[in-house]
């Protein structure tokens, strides 16, 4: 398999990758680490003539655990070993930790992380096998393979970084035709329901970086794979808390792994806002969150698998939490796990 | 003794490799090189109507472009069974098989005009499930199938009173065996590299375990003499079998080089490597056992079903191997083995590491395992009580000469504290035990009509001292060169620095049969040290003229030529007196393989001049709210006979470890019908190092008396224990029993949640009979 000719882009500012972009609108792509857009070629899932290569602009390079603000570029290996990152966002630390393997996160950026393509056993196969298959809706096809009739694309969701920000309530800068603009991270994911795109970042706009405010959240991360190195999530978990004077005032849970986009559980976990975390809370949690889940069959692990293990995870997880908060350690102690 | 055999000597070869400068197929160029392409059929099973080749030869750069119809010929690993071709000829036999292929200047060009070709196809009715294949089908994939059937073979054997032992048995137990396809997944993708030169020679190098093969197909396919082929092999980057046969790419490179004038190079992408194939075969199969009241074993029925794909490879093997090599190290009184291997539309099975042998072992291991339960008997005492003694005769007639297997049972027991953990653990937590048995070289030469020896070497030293090995055994990354320059340093007693081996090149080297049915080390093995022997006459012959000492006086040790009196000289200067008479001095050792096995029909399959024995003890962890089996540690007590390097049989059994709980744990050639859907390592999952256990080698074997130094084999027999160990130690921990392969987390946690609505996990019930 071989990618077809592509001319690179080596931009050494923003404004000048962005107008890159503008110019080959429509045959063009943003080049990180490459760890997935690079198969993606050779497989003939996108057939681009340009890429765009971000490693030298240096903005994108800013890495400041301190202050919560982290480039896009930043490697996927600096977030996983980095000792403040581990301290004040343990979930973001165990999320790079467990994505890919070792070597893939040393070239591997946030950015890539966060707008990684969707996932599906019938996407991501050679343009030969797809076209034996004769295609799907997602890449050059007419039906979808998994849901018989389906007029939509289940593929799935699959990066490791997006359920850890969106439960810590991260925020994005992104660099558009119309200049800066900083806005919640699930806006990215928004509205979200079909699988052919796995984000709503416009064609051109360049994400610049990822900001976290704060760092007293407790927080935890587990994912489910198939085996302990290199694959994707098959389900994962992330959980932000904070209580003040006993009293949730952030309440946060993203799913990854299950469905087209991660999934943010605001509308279950607003409720509880201003209450204590208990026993209760976990029930009701845990019981809301699996309703919501519906993975279909289109990864390697069975569906009623995958849901199983991310709402043990979830039980687990809070149950963790409220084992801590009993013995008043309420934030940055780590938690989670990687199943 | 020089001390070099039996010594922890690092691989020759590894400083080479591991900082990059071994040089693999892939590697090598040639002036004026072109690349090779093969376009591949997206249907399973078709008649091919029509080909539009033109577009593709107006693309630029490109060569040429050929068919299956350029050279017809069909080939195969055996003789027997010739049923694959360069190129499909008239229809094709599963989705990924080539069709046409084409050179071009590059390799982007080659893919851009095989993306050109357009060919027409008439579908044909596909056939995914050997069972069909078996019985009356509309179509047939191979026009030489029995009847309207698309069976390959089918072999009938029995031996004793079978009906009898299963009548009158105190117990039976029957496992019924589901297993997938699995495939080798070598880290080297296959490559080639071939040059057709204008004085009608043909060279070809490639990743080959058996160049011999290699060499005898393009002869026959290309109609070259043999004499005008030179097949050199350079680094193989692991081979476990998927290297074994002549492949089609190798041929279609050939030709194209023939048609082209000039060299070609194909490198296969991982995608192909799994239309290659060639790997484990698919099997189930239904597995008695017969034992009396104090667990004797009384009889042993077997009947396997092996989807062998769209081609025979080494199925007829295959298909034998799986009854036969399952037998020991049991001694079995009455034995009934019906075997069927079907042709079907899935790229073809062929040989993988233990050959044949993993299924039906995991699944006798496992009926042994239920028989002591039956019996309450603790599973160790069971076994012992029916190994086959050293230097024995077993049921089908296979000759066992040293055994170990008790020693290795010992060892295991006693290392893994054995006693203190079988149905003691907590639920969750368990141990299990398995044996394994293989051979140490295939006793029967494919090919050699009329018998020739089944490994020649031949050595060669000039004025600079450096003794030259030539073999045509492949080094595929498991150590033989190595093992055969201590061979011939001990015999000489050189350091090993002087001693060099040849690549393997057929003008040079002469036919060794090659790496596959763990051959090299006792077969090639006894030729080097015969080779080594002679060169030694050589050098006391000189001693003597030189010191006017009988020769036979001498001895060879840390370079020099010793005899009683202190009376010492340098081997070089034998060497160089030896040299007067007629220059460079060379030697050469053959070995020959004793003739062996009964006479029935398929005697020969599986007899060995030795056989490995192996007894394995896993712990594990079952996490049972997710369905994760941890291995914890696998205890291997391994019988090789003497090890020749220790430290490489370390590396050949926890090599055989990570692959055994690979098939165990996680891989799956999955298919939908006819469709490959996992063609990628990433979806083809192979053991992590994540879950790779701690291992503990027990090498605990005698010598063997027919072995060189005493060795025996390590390449395979390592494997099949791991997997039955463990499910055996799952089944202490749960109580639960997996017939089905592989054990992912999610199919564990359905068959849990299913024993746990039927009444809870528990620990098995523990053995009434004292495990001695
Ligand atoms: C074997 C294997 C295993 C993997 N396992 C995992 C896993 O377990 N978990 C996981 O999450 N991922 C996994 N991945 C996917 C991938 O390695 C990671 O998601 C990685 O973080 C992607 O980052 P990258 O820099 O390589 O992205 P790239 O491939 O360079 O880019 C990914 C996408 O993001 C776009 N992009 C990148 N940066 C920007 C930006 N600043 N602005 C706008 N668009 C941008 C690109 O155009 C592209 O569409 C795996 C990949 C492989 C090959
Ligand atoms: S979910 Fe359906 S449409 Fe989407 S990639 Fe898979 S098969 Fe294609």
């Amino acid at each position: 398999m071989l990618a077809d000719p592509f001319e690179l882009h080596e931009p050494a500012s923003i404004a000048e990758a962005v107008a890159l972009a503008k110019r080959y609108c429509g045959d063009v792509r943003f080049l990180a680490g490459g760890t997935d857009v690079l198969p993606g070629l050779f497989r003939g899932l996108h057939t681009v003539r340009h890429l765009i290569y971000l490693g030298r602009i240096p903005e994108l390079h800013v890495f400041d655990p301190i202050r919560g603000v982290f480039g896009a570029q930043t490697s996927m290996a600096s977030l996983e070993r980095d000792p403040v990152v581990r301290q004040r966002f343990v979930a973001v630390s165990l999320a790079a930790h467990a994505a890919a393997g070792p070597a893939l996160r040393t070239s591997a950026t946030l950015g890539g992380n966060l707008l990684v393509d969707t996932r599906c056993t019938f996407y991501d196969q050679s343009r030969f096998w797809r076209e034996a298959n004769e295609g799907c809706l997602k890449a050059d096809g007419t039906e979808c393979r998994v849901v018989s009739q389906g007029s939509r694309c289940y593929a799935v969701y699959s990066g490791d970084m997006a359920p850890p920000l969106l439960a810590l309530g991260a925020t994005v800068d992104i660099e558009g035709l119309e200049g800066r603009d900083s806005k919640p991270l699930e806006d990215l994911y928004s509205p979200g329901g079909d699988g052919r795109l796995s984000h709503a970042l416009p064609e051109g706009a360049l994400l610049v970086a990822v900001r976290l405010r704060d760092p007293n959240l407790w927080s935890s991360y587990s994912k489910l794979r198939a085996r302990g190195a290199p694959d994707f999530p098959e389900g994962s978990i992330a959980i932000g808390i904070h209580e003040t004077d006993g009293r949730l005032d952030h309440f946060r849970i993203a799913v990854g792994g299950i469905d087209t986009r991660p999934l943010v559980m605001n509308e279950i976990t607003r409720p509880w806002l201003g209450k204590p975390m208990s026993d209760e809370v976990v029930e009701a949690t845990v019981e809301s969150v699996g309703r919501r889940l519906h993975p279909v069959a289109n990864t390697a692990l069975l569906t009623d698998y995958r849901k199983h293990v991310v709402t043990r995870f979830l039980r687990t997880d809070l149950a963790r939490y409220l084992a801590l908060r009993s013995k008043e350690l309420t934030s940055s102690t780590p938690a989670g796990r990687v199943g | 003794m020089n001390g070099i055999v039996g010594s922890r000597v690092p691989l020759v070869d590894g400083p080479l490799k591991a900082s990059g400068s071994a040089l693999y197929t892939a590697d090598l160029t040639l002036p004026g090189m072109l690349h090779g392409a093969i376009v591949r059929s997206p249907e399973a099973h078709a008649r091919i109507v029509s080909m539009e080749l033109w577009r593709a030869m107006e693309e630029p750069g490109v060569s040429a472009v050929i068919t299956g119809d350029s050279y017809p010929r069909s080939f195969g690993v055996l003789p027997i069974t010739r049923d694959e071709t360069m190129l499909a000829v008239g229809k094709v036999r599963f989705r990924g098989e080539g069709v046409a292929a084409v050179a071009a200047t590059s390799p982007e060009a080659a893919q851009r005009a095989a993306r050109q070709i357009k060919v027409i196809y008439e579908r044909l009715p596909e056939y995914e499930d050997p069972e069909a294949s078996a019985a009356t089908v509309t179509e047939k994939i191979h026009a030489h199938s029995p009847g309207m059937t698309n069976l390959q073979k089918e072999v009938r054997q029995e031996f004793g009173p079978v009906e009898e032992a299963f009548r009158t048995a105190a117990h039976v137990v029957t496992v019924r065996g589901k297993f997938p396809g699995v495939t080798h997944a070598a880290l080297e993708p296959h490559a080639v590299l071939a040059h057709y030169t204008p004085d009608d020679r043909l060279t070809v190098w490639s990743s080959t375990q058996v160049p011999h093969y290699l060499h005898r197909a393009l002869s026959e396919v290309l109609d070259i003499p043999e004499h005008r082929v030179r097949v050199i092999k350079p680094e193989v980057g692991g081979g476990f079998g998927g290297k074994g046969d002549p492949m089609p790419h190798e041929i279609v490179a050939a030709a194209l080089s023939r048609e082209t004038g000039r060299p070609v190079r194909i490198v296969l992408s991982r995608e192909e490597v799994f239309y290659l194939n060639h790997g484990r075969h698919p099997t189930r199969h239904t597995l008695k056992l017969a034992a009396d009241a104090e667990g004797h074993l009384m009889g042993f029925d077997l009947d396997a079903l092996i989807d062998g794909g769209a081609a025979s490879s080494f199925g007829t093997v295959t298909t034998y191997y799986n009854g036969v090599l399952a037998t020991g190290p049991y001694r079995i009184p009455a034995f009934r083995y019906h075997g069927r291997r079907g042709y079907t539309n899935r790229p073809a099975s062929g040989a993988m590491r233990a050959h044949g042998s993993v299924n039906t072992r995991y699944s006798m291991e496992v009926a042994i395992d239920m028989l002591a339960e039956e019996l309450r008997m603790d599973p160790m005492a069971l076994r012992m009580r029916n190994f086959l003694s050293p230097h024995t005769t077993t049921i089908n007639e296979f000759r066992i000469t040293s055994n170990s297997v008790v020693r290795c049972l010992e060892a295991s027991r006693a290392r893994s504290s054995w006693d203190t953990k079988y149905r003691k653990l907590p639920v969750g937590r368990g141990i299990g035990v398995a044996c394994g048995f293989f051979i140490s070289g295939s006793n029967s030469p494919i090919h050699f009509t009329p018998p020739f020896p089944q490994s020649t070497v031949h050595l060669k030293i000039d004025v600079d001292g450096g003794v030259t090995i030539h073999s045509g055994a492949s080094d595929i990354g498991q150590g033989s060169k190595t093992i055969v320059s201590q061979i011939v340093a001990e015999v000489l007693g050189i350091p090993l620095a002087r001693v060099r081996v040849a690549a393997v090149d057929t003008d040079s080297a002469p036919v060794d049969l090659g790496s596959y049915s763990s051959r090299v080390t006792f077969m090639m093995g006894n030729a080097a040290r015969c080779a080594a022997e002679d060169m030694l006459r050589q050098w006391q012959k000189a001693a003597e003229e030189i010191t006017g000492r009988p020769s036979a006086e001498f001895r060879a040790h840390d370079g020099r030529l010793e005899a009683p009196g202190n009376i010492s000289i340098s081997y070089l200067e034998a060497v160089h007196q030896a040299m007067r008479h007629h220059g460079a001095l060379q030697s050469s050792g053959a070995y020959e393989s004793p003739s062996l096995g009964g006479k029935f029909k398929g005697a020969r399959a599986g007899t060995s001049p030795a056989y490995s024995f192996a007894a394995y003890v896993a712990e594990v962890e079952v996490d049972v709210d997710l369905g994760r089996i941890h291995v914890k540690k696998v205890w291997a007590a391994f019988d090789c006979g003497r090890p020749l390097n220790p430290m490489l049989v370390e590396g050949q059994i926890e090599g055989s470890i990570h692959m055994g709980l690979g098939q165990l744990l996680g891989e799956e050639m999955r298919y939908r019908g006819t469709r490959l859907m996992n063609p990628s390592l990433l979806e083809y999952r192979t053991l992590s190092p994540v879950e790779m256990p701690e291992v503990e080698c027990l090498l605990v074997g005698e010598e063997d008396p027919e072995g060189p130094f005493g060795a025996k084999e390590a390449g395979e027999g390592p494997l099949p224990p791991v997997l039955p160990a463990v499910a055996n130690a799952v089944y202490d921990a749960v109580g639960l029993r997996f017939t089905e392969l592989p054990l992912t987390p999610d199919r564990v946690w359905r068959a849990l949640r299913q024993k746990e609505r039927g009444g809870g996990l528990q620990k098995p019930p523990a053995p009434k009979v004292d495990a001695r």
